[in-house]
């Protein structure tokens, strides 16, 4: 056997598309080298190198001179052959997925079994014998094909794995048909059909030349030719299609920071394995961030106010260990002199147990929000402020009369001290009992003022916990005197067993006091036996505590239920009608909530319903 | 006139009630105590009082109204009111009553004093 040293034009032919695609499995083993995932291209490589050597060794058996070189160039022409058959079966169970297992390896081991005994037998396992050669006029060249000959006894292995290789793709290729989306699809019917046909075609015709039927050189090379050009096509579609999966990805990306930083979301990303953080734009911005320092988490938190920084580090260490969802608001300092609030909101996400990989989350500036929110706790606050100004108001005169009994008693009591003192008579026993008066009456209208001071001190919100009882007891020292002078039996009944509300004390006995009030007015229309107001509790639904006030007055008429809360609204000739709206602001600031119902009896009760300790307060 | 050294103060504050009586009894006069006009109504010796010191505003009864009442009997003892607080109304309906004072219950104590006196024959101080 020898390398032919002048080619036909058939042989050129023959070289240039073994060259093409030598050139296109480089490009696939290149490919797979620099990506390991991509193993189909591998199995594409070794057919495309395969058929190379095919091809080469069909261009030597044209150009041989003699029976025993054609003979040598057949039995090489195995090697590549086998390479072929188990490169296109890898492939398309690598690249469609299917393929049944068995088939694969029974015709790897058939394969085997040809390679071995055509490299036992003589010349090869096509033929026994190989009397003589010709040369035949082929494509306007002349070339060799064999001439006498005897088939092998084994070469009918040959056409078994043939028809093994036919089955096993068309299977595969039905199954992944089957299942397969519409590329797959289309993969299938491109490579199963190709694969199919050109192996039916080559075969026969092999077949045709080994028994002498034809005197033709083997045409593998023209016949194998679309199955390569089909897998080619499918592996550079699938490189297409990943390509533009990454640019659509890269289109929501942008697509996705363009909705975010229309609607002020910043969004951050902080990646544990590489320790760095990557921000929108916006996200750069609301924390007063450059590009080039974003990267690390340090330049973001330095930013942080120092009396939120612990609370948020605990909120996301917490988020971290947890692996669970996290929000935090908190004060920043983009430029070192103003302040920002910040609301956070994210989750963390763990690949690995106890390691956190990944923590996201959406930036909002909510500065604005936050100062509305003040305003309008200011206001509220304001509002109440002047409620109670003007609840108290009402009381003036029962309050003047607690405040000037007790003035009035020290004025005499002094005076008479005075006389005694004149008199040169040192009553030591009466100037002690006096002074021991005096003081007394000294603390009373101190206490009368203290609780007035209380009601109308402009203050914080302070939420505590708060028994009924005490607050109804606020309340009682408040009216006890407006509600002697009209006549109204006013009646506390305590219940000490009731868990403590939560709330604001002030703020509460506001509220009860004007209920307590408005029930007084309306007793006043009744005749002197029936001016009565009771205050009680319960414990009411939810396990919140009610405080109640009922009385024996005329009851809600049937057009005001829905009306009464509003602002602005009164049956009195006297008052703003705003008590009763600034009381349910109240009471639902507290998270708890004012109703006012007729009794079947008679009368009215207002529910005022709070939030105890174990529920919270909203 | 020895009852004309009687001086009845009704008022529901205790505290009020003690230091009135204690100032008239230092001016030398002889102050009991009531603590409503319910009260003072159904004393049998209400008659013999030379002054009533009365607060307008009681537990029960107001104190014109027991003015009111008294006069009805026919019981001319003159009264002085003495009032926490200073309605125009209540002032009114007392001096068409015929009060013989209207006070404060913050005016000083003196004045007080020097009504009654000129209400009573004047007492030999001590």
């Amino acid at each position: 056997m020898q390398i032919p040293t002048s080619l036909t034009h058939v042989g050129i032919l023959w070289s240039m598309i073994a060259a093409g695609a030598l050139l296109l499995g480089l490009v696939h083993f290149a490919r797979w080298l620099l990506e390991r995932r991509a193993r189909a291209d591998l199995a594409f490589s070794l057919v495309a190198f395969s058929f190379a050597g095919v091809a080469l060794a069909e261009v030597g058996g044209m150009h041989a001179r003699d029976a025993a070189e054609w003979g040598a160039w057949v039995r090489w022409f195995h090697l590549p052959l086998f390479g072929l058959f188990l490169g296109t079966a890898i492939f398309v169970r690598l690249f469609l997925g299917t393929g049944r297992r068995w088939l694969l390896w029974t015709l790897i081991a058939l394969r085997s079994v040809i390679l071995l005994v055509n490299f036992g037998a003589q010349p090869n396992v096509n033929f026994s014998a190989i009397d003589s050669i010709e040369q035949i006029p082929f494509l306007g060249a002349t070339v060799t094909v064999v001439g006498e000959s005897t088939p092998g006894p084994w070469q009918f292995l040959g056409l078994i794995s043939s028809l093994l290789l036919v089955v096993y793709v068309l299977d595969a290729a039905i199954a992944r048909f089957r299942t397969g989306d519409a590329d797959q699809r289309r993969g299938a019917v491109l490579i199963g059909g190709t694969v199919f046909l050109m192996v039916v075609i080559a075969t026969a015709f092999t077949q045709l030349v080994i028994y002498g039927v034809t005197r033709l050189p083997f045409l593998i090379t023209p016949a194998f030719l679309p199955p390569l050009m089909a897998m080619s096509f499918e592996l550079g579609y699938d490189m297409l299609r990943a390509s533009r999966l990454a640019r659509e990805l890269h289109d929501n990306r942008l697509r996705l920071e363009l909705a975010a930083g229309s609607a002020n979301l910043g969004l951050w990303e902080w990646d544990g394995r590489r320790e760095r953080i990557l921000a929108t734009r916006q996200a750069r911005q609301i924390f007063g961030v450059s590009e080039e320092e974003s990267g690390e988490f340090r330049r973001w938190f330095e930013k942080v106010h120092p009396d939120d920084a612990e609370r948020l580090n605990r909120e996301i260490s917490r988020a971290l260990e947890s692996g669970e969802e996290y929000a935090a608001d908190f004060r920043i300092s983009p430029d070192g002199a103003s302040t920002r609030w910040i609301s956070v909101r994210g989750r963390a996400e763990r690949n690995l147990p106890g390691k956190a990989a990944l923590v996201r989350g959406v930036l909002r500036d909510i500065s604005d929000q936050r100062r509305a929110q003040d305003e309008t706790q200011e206001l509220r606050r304001e509002l109440a402020h002047a409620g109670r100004a003007s609840l108290l108001g009402q009381l003036s005169s029962s309050l003047a009369h607690e405040i000037s009994q007790p003035l009035g008693a020290i004025q005499r009591n002094a005076e008479a001290a005075g006389m005694l003192l004149d008199s040169g008579r040192l009553d030591q026993e009466e100037l002690k009992a006096i002074v021991a008066d005096i003081l007394r009456d000294d603390r009373r209208a101190r206490e009368v003022i203290d609780r007035l001071r209380t009601m109308l001190k402009r203050r914080e919100t302070e939420v505590a916990p708060i028994s009924a009882d005490n607050l109804m007891q606020d309340v009682m020292a408040l009216v006890v005197a407006d509600a002697a002078s009209r006549g109204v039996q006013l009646e506390h009944r305590p219940s000490p067993g009731l868990p403590p509300v939560l709330g604001d004390r002030v703020q509460l006995t506001q509220v009860l006091l004007n209920v307590v009030l408005n029930a007084m007015d309306a007793v006043m229309e009744q005749p002197p036996a029936k001016r009565q107001v009771v205050l009680w509790s319960r414990t009411g639904a939810d396990a919140r505590v009610e405080l109640c006030v009922s009385d024996q007055g005329p009851g809600i008429a049937a057009g005001d239920a829905g009306k009464i809360f509003r602002p602005f609204y009164t049956t009195k000739s006297a008052g703003m009608g705003l008590g009763l709206a600034i009381s349910r602001t109240i009471a639902e600031a507290h998270g708890g909530l004012l109703v006012g119902e007729n009794e079947p009896g008679g009368g009215a009760t207002f529910r005022l319903c709070l939030p105890t300790q174990g529920v919270g307060c909203g | 006139m020895l009852f004309h050294r009687y001086v009845a103060v009704i008022d529901d504050d205790e505290s009020l009630c003690r230091s009135l009586a204690r100032l008239l009894r230092q001016a030398g006069y002889q102050a009991i105590t009531f603590p409503s006009a319910e009260a003072f109504l159904e004393d049998p010796l209400r008659t013999h009082f030379g002054c009533l010191l009365v607060d307008v505003q009681l537990g029960g009864m107001t104190g014109i109204e027991m003015h009111a009442k008294l006069l009805a009997e026919g019981i001319q003892t003159p009264a002085v009111f003495i009032t926490a607080f200073d309605d125009p109304r209540a002032r009114a309906q007392a001096e068409s009553q015929g009060c013989a004072g209207y006070f404060k219950k913050t005016d000083a104590g003196f004045d007080i004093l020097e009504m009654v006196r000129r209400l009573t024959v004047a007492p030999a101080a001590g």
